[in-house]
């Protein structure tokens, strides 16, 4: 494992393991693919069998994901009781008992299981090629089910996006597959254990393009977008249509009104710091801690989060999903809903900071919701002139939190949709989320996920840094055409002449159709010394061409003609044959080093 | 690369791996799919385990909020329904009494909020909106109760859809009465009756007991006659035409309801209040009755009821004249030179027939007042012979008429100068009022 890149205010725990098995790096090294046989028997096979296995892991993911809810439903109902309400001690006795079991799980049997799943998924695309061993799939099964059903304040969407994940690197391993397809197996079965879970494949597609891989690519999109589509037929299949909140239709009655989002954007973007820094500062002070209170320290957050519970707030325990709609019914008070969203940034972070795996998206919706109810609320009490629905206010609470906490303002805006059906709302939604986004991103440079990976030692790529890179193209490192140009219908003796007097080292050719040869003088001499003084340029030049180059392309698409050619024309589009000027190598290196 | 290209560059042993390799891919998917079909047999299997566990506890919850909203425990009421929709949310039911919970806990804008989530989701539903009336009308705002009342009747209802209606139009009306808007509580009650089955008794009873709290005693006569006519025993409809009668002035139509509703079975078994107050109406007719001085009878009885009411209308008049010269100082019609002028005459025919004692004129000295109804009564009496007999009536019908419309305006503008009488002062005064009523029938 590399070791931890210092990061300004993010120290990595010393001593600490990445969330990632070293069993599993073993079990990488054992496995050998034998793609150079493969390729050359069946050049065709790897891509044939892609697609297929994107609808088998679609499916498998999609049962698994089902079969992962109803376990939480089932350990809550059975430890927690059908309806927990203040007072019941088992409130206070069942998470600290399951955190004692998953401490003990997670430490002597499913080491990877630890954490959300997001930040293990990325490790083992960049890291580990893919690799996601069968005893982290079953662990986080395990492992998250106890937890999030006996109460903690978890979502399951994370670790069901590490169980799609760990599926499709199963399946693709059994299969043989070369090392470049085991990379992009990965993200594929994460899109598909989160559509599942989310019941959303847009979002889905979105998250997985937007925070894993991090670019757009057709050959893997196609494969994402059937494995999501796959995994939500399956879970609608078993949960129906239904979208998981409904809301009345929005209907803004001014432009005015989108202020009052305006406002929950803001909140939103401060709420999130809030619980970044909660996160960031209790995670690795718990890490620190002697390695045998890691035994102990989910029990304990366990107890601390019961405690919550039974003293009150048996809301903030487990995902929360029926507390989100009841709050867009507008069934709590202003500020319970208020309240409700502090203790579960409380919850929250106890819970993940003890290292209980769990994710953390049911719990960002949680506040987020319970965040734009209580602005709703309080504007509907003393705002009375704006036309205020609780539930569209909570529903875009949900996406602002998203957008802010994960960083993902694309994912949330999609996510608010699918998980509503309800179009209506897309105007707020995109203000709110972008405010929010903005204001996390002007108080919070780094996103969670990595100030995790930060703390974890590990240096994964950011995706958000990736999309804020400015990408340079050939126009940044273009220079003048100093170079003289020849027709390609000049003789060797007029070009020779001209080249004596000029003394240029670099000479261009322009063709009769249109395209260009470049070359330095020592190919020139070698080429006039064995052909006669009046044959044409153009017969006397070697067959291939300099490519057709424009100023809009990516800088670094003009590498790999660098080694054959000294300059690179670069052409205008509109006007084919006209240069915009040229570039060499030491322009294209000296302007990556300006940068 | 092309199909055929594939095939020639292979040599024997690529050949083998190449079968080898998709015999392997094959086992593979095979295996694969066997998985698949496994994992979903389990899935479903789990699934369907956990879905059946979760409708008994969404009903076991949903008995409990409806035992509680028995009990009258409105907020467990609410706390279990809240947990019955956890376990199965898409259950209107459910949701619809989970508002009313909450309504009934007093969490009206919650209720209001809940239930028009609901409508979104439920376009015209009849019951919604007879919730979301009931709510407004809690909240005091009539004319939001009023349109969603209209909603509800003419809204989709489950079940026998007409009942529904029928009793939310009911409902509506009553609202109406309390809120003193008696004209369109009385359009909603012809709509009602126009609608009622012929052969439910019951509907029609309610509707002519409503329309006689809408003050609409003509068309409740009306309805209870059609019932009578089917059912001509019934105690019910005879109490009430006797009632609506009543109202109406129709005193000897009255009588005959009331009579035969107070000699039909089952009377006895009333409460001896309601006994009671029908033969006080009962009695108060025949009284009356004995008192007007009918057309149909012969001349000597009439004369004779013209002479007793003729003696009982000017005792009033005396008594009245009485009481207003016995009045405050600063009353202006007694302190006018007109009034003053006349409280001789006045006085005098009091005198004559008062069972008080004479007061005091007033002082004459004021400014000229309107003209006292007092006044121009007693002037018109003092145009009749003080003394009337019997044959003086018999020889002259015209002074009959001049008599008896002498006597019914004497009981009306007295009781507009002093009050409403007593006695059967006021059973005159009832006569007067529509004299041609008392015999309709």
């Amino acid at each position: 494992m590399s070791s931890a890149t210092e990061t300004p205010g993010v120290n990595p725990v010393p001593g600490v393991v990445a969330d990632v098995d070293p069993v599993e790096v073993a079990a990488e090294r054992r496995y050998r693919p034998n793609p150079s046989e493969v390729q050359r028997v069946a050049p065709n096979r790897d891509e044939r069998l892609f697609l297929v296995l994107a609808i088998f892991i679609g499916v498998i993911s999609g049962l698994l994901v089902v079969c992962f809810r109803v376990a939480i439903n089932w350990i809550q109902v059975l430890t927690l009781g059908s309806a927990p309400r203040p007072g019941q001690l088992r409130l206070l006795f069942v998470p600290a008992a399951v955190g004692l079991v998953v401490a003990v799980l997670v430490q002597l049997v499913f080491p990877a299981a630890r954490g959300s799943g997001i930040n293990q998924t990325k490790a083992a695309l960049y890291i580990y090629n893919g690799y996601i061993s069968f005893r982290t799939v079953i662990g986080k099964f395990i492992t998250s089910a106890l937890s999030i059903g006996g109460g903690f304040s978890l979502g399951p969407e994370d670790p069901s996006l590490q169980i799609g994940a760990g599926v499709a690197s199963m399946v693709s391993r059994r299969l043989n597959l070369s090392r470049e397809r085991l990379r992009m197996f990965a993200p594929i079965g994460a899109a598909a254990g989160l559509a599942a879970a989310f019941n959303a494949p847009i979002s889905a597609i979105l998250f997985v393009v937007e925070e894993v891989i991090g670019r757009w690519s057709a050959a893997v999109l196609g494969s994402i977008v059937l494995a999501a589509i796959s995994s939500v037929v399956v879970a609608r299949w078993f949960w129906g249509p239904e979208p998981m909140f409904r809301i009345p239709v929005v209907t803004l009655k001014g432009p005015q009104e989108l202020l009052a989002y305006a406002v929950l954007g803001v909140a939103g973007g401060i709420a999130s710091l809030i619980f970044s820094k909660a996160l960031g500062f209790s995670r690795p002070h718990l890490r620190r801690l002697a390695r045998w209170t890691w035994y102990i320290q989910p029990a304990l957050a366990g107890l601390i989060v019961g405690a919550i519970g039974f003293f009150g707030a048996p809301q903030v325990m487990g995902p929360g999903y029926n507390v989100i709609d009841q709050a867009m019914h507008g069934q709590f008070t202003w500020k319970f809903l208020l309240a409700l969203a502090l203790l579960k940034i409380v919850a929250t972070t106890i819970s993940f900071s003890s290292g209980t795996p769990g994710g953390m998206f049911a719990p960002t919706l949680f506040i987020g919701a319970m965040l734009g109810g209580a602005i709703g609320t309080f504007e509907k009490i003393f705002f009375p002139s704006f036309h205020v629905s609780v539930g569209s206010y909570a529903l875009v609470g949900m996406g602002v939190l998203f957008a802010a906490f994960l960083r993902v303002p694309l994912t949330s805006v999609f996510m608010v949709l699918e998980v509503s059906g309800n179009y209506s709302i897309v105007l707020p939604v995109i203000l709110a989320n972008t405010i929010a986004y903005l204001v996390s991103r002007g108080l919070q440079p780094y996103p969670i996920l990595e100030t995790f990976t930060h703390q974890d030692g590990l240096d994964l790529p950011s995706m958000e840094e990736q999309r804020e890179e400015m990408v340079l193209h050939l126009e940044d490192a273009l220079r003048p055409v100093t170079c003289p140009v020849f027709p390609g219908n000049a003789t060797l003796q007029e070009v020779s002449q001209q080249l004596g007097q000029a003394d240029a080292p670099i000479l261009l050719v322009k063709l009769h159709d249109g395209s260009w040869y470049s070359m330095n003088r020592n190919e020139f001499t070698s080429l006039a010394a064995i052909q006669t003084p009046d044959t044409p340029l153009e017969r006397a030049l070697k067959p291939d061409r300099v490519p057709l180059l424009f100023p809009d392309l990516p800088l670094d698409s003009a590498i790999p003609y660098l080694s054959r050619w000294p300059v690179l024309p670069i052409q205008n589009r509109a006007s084919k044959g006209i240069l915009e000027g040229v570039v060499s190598l030491d322009d294209v290196l000296g302007r990556y080093q300006r940068r | 690369m092309s199909f055929f290209a594939l095939k020639s560059p292979l040599s024997a042993s690529d050949r083998i791996e190449r079968r080898r390799l998709i015999v392997t891919d094959s086992l593979a998917l095979v295996t694969l799919f066997a998985v698949t079909a496994l994992l979903a047999v389990l899935t479903n299997y789990l699934y369907q385990s956990y879905a059946s566990h979760q409708v008994k506890l969404a009903d076991r919850w949903l008995q409990r909020g409806e035992q509680a909203m028995r009990d009258n425990k409105p907020q467990a009421a609410i706390d279990a329904l809240s947990s019955a929709l956890a376990f199965d949310p898409n259950q209107r039911n459910t949701e619809i009494k989970l508002a009313q919970a909450l309504a009934s806990a007093g969490r009206i804008q919650e209720a209001t909020v809940y239930f028009n989530s609901l409508l979104e989701s439920q376009q015209g539903s009849g019951l919604i909106n007879l919730q979301l009336a009931r709510l407004a009308a809690r909240q005091g705002d009539e004319s939001q109760a009023m349109d969603d009342y209209q909603r509800a009747i003419y809204g989709n209802w489950e079940g026998d859809g007409y009942v529904r209606r029928r009793e939310v139009r009911f409902e509506l009306i009553k609202y109406l009465i309390e809120h003193q808007q008696l004209d369109r509580a009385r359009s909603e009650l012809l709509v009602a009756s126009g609608n009622a089955p012929e052969d439910d008794i019951s509907v029609q009873l309610e509707i002519a007991r409503t329309m006689e709290l809408a003050q609409d005693p003509g068309d409740a006569l009306h309805l209870y006659k059609t019932i009578l006519r089917r059912h001509p025993s019934l105690r019910e409809a005879l109490e009430g035409a006797g009632r609506a009668a009543f109202q109406m002035g129709r005193y000897l139509e009255a009588k005959r309801y009331l009579s035969h509703a107070l000699e039909g079975p089952g009377v006895d078994q009333e409460p001896a209040a309601a006994i009671a107050k029908k033969r006080d109406s009962l009695n108060e007719a025949t009284r009356l009755l004995a008192l007007y001085p009918s057309s149909r009878l012969r001349p000597s009885q009439q004369i004779a009821r013209v002479l007793t009411d003729r003696t009982l209308a000017m005792a009033r008049l005396a008594e009245c004249t009485q009481d207003r010269a016995a009045g405050p100082a600063k009353d202006s019609v007694q302190a006018s030179a007109p009034a003053a002028k006349n409280a001789s005459p006045l006085q005098s025919f009091a005198s004559r027939f008062s069972r008080h004692p004479a007061q005091p004129a007033p002082n004459p000295a004021a400014n000229p007042a309107p003209i006292d109804p007092l006044v121009t009564l007693t002037q018109r009496w003092q145009q009749l012979p003080v003394k009337i007999s019997a044959s003086d009536l018999e020889k002259d019908p015209e002074l009959t008429q001049t008599q008896i419309q002498l006597i019914y305006d004497t009981e009306l503008v007295t009781q507009q100068v002093c009050g409403a009488p007593a006695g059967d002062d006021a059973l005159l005064l009832r006569i007067a009022q529509a004299p041609n009523q008392v015999e309709e029938e």
